[in-house]
């Protein structure tokens, strides 16, 4: 009988950190996706200024997109675990990954890393893009 | 002849134990079983605060002056609640603030739930509260009234 209630017991445990484990870890991942987006939409709105003056035309510059992203996510990830991986620029996109550490309650599991990235890119529109 | 054989059934204990054992498994299954729901209700529970703040800096991000962005965040912050069926004991509390109110500013959206689990009184619950706090950032080339 004492088997038995050792062994139910370690089951019921082991089965709620299983699930406490499983939300903490999709929690881990919507908040770095949350984070990565918001960040690279604010990388996204670097117009490069001299660009539109001389041609007309509306592009990213890269070194402001980059600045705003990193600021944004720093803003953003504050009071949390998670930390900014890269930013990156491609072409008209702004690409930010966000990496997250989840250390599970159930015992003899390992960590768990979690890393998201959001992109952007630049469009110009009023009611839709392009207009 | 008749008594003989009431008496021999009165004194079988044959299967006694099995009851027993049914007696003590059943009400402990039972319980485990709610433990599982309240503990995954409770991770469901989280998820749906977090994703309600979420929605909220990002509405409230697009508002164009300081009142509206705190409606805004409100009104989505309680309607993606509903939509995730978690019932917030007295209706959420939300909090919208940003560091500055102006294009490139960041929006704090924190959205606090007490959730009932009166369902569960088998296992005497407890009732739980979740907060969950996201930021957006106000787009850069907006009008923005402060």
């Amino acid at each position: 009988m004492a088997a038995f209630i050792v062994l139910f017991s370690m089951l019921t445990a082991g089965g709620v950190s299983v699930i406490a484990d499983s939300s903490r870890i999709v929690a881990a991942e919507r908040h770095a996706t949350a984070v990565s987006f918001e960040a690279a939409r604010a990388g996204a709105q670097a117009v490069d200024d001299s660009t539109v003056r001389a041609a007309g035309a509306v592009a990213l510059d890269p070194n402001a997109a980059h600045a705003a992203a990193t600021a944004a996510a720093g803003q953003l990830l504050i009071g949390s675990s998670a930390t900014l991986t890269s930013v990156e620029i491609i072409d008209d996109q702004v690409v930010v990954t966000i990496t997250d550490r989840v250390d599970p309650w159930f015992p003899g599991l390992s960590n768990v890393t979690v890393t998201e990235a959001g992109r952007a890119r630049l469009a110009v529109g009023i009611t839709e893009e392009g207009q | 002849m008749i008594g003989r054989w009431l008496q021999r059934i009165r004194s079988d204990e044959r299967g006694d134990g099995d009851v027993a054992a049914l007696m003590f498994l059943a009400p402990l299954a039972f319980g485990v079983i709610l433990l599982f729901v309240f503990v995954g209700r409770q991770g469901a529970s989280n998820q749906s605060v977090n994703h309600a703040s979420q929605v909220a800096a990002r509405s409230a991000s697009l508002e164009r002056d300081q009142a509206s962005a705190q409606a805004a965040g409100a009104d989505a912050a309680a309607a993606t609640l509903d939509a995730a069926g978690t019932a917030c004991v007295g209706g959420p509390s939300v909090s919208v603030t940003a560091d500055s109110w102006t294009p490139g500013g960041v929006i704090e959206v924190t959205v606090m739930c007490s959730v009932s689990t009166g369902d569960l009184g088998a296992i005497a619950a407890p009732s739980r509260s979740f907060s969950s706090t996201s930021r957006a950032v106000i787009d850069t080339y907006r009008s923005f009234d402060s």
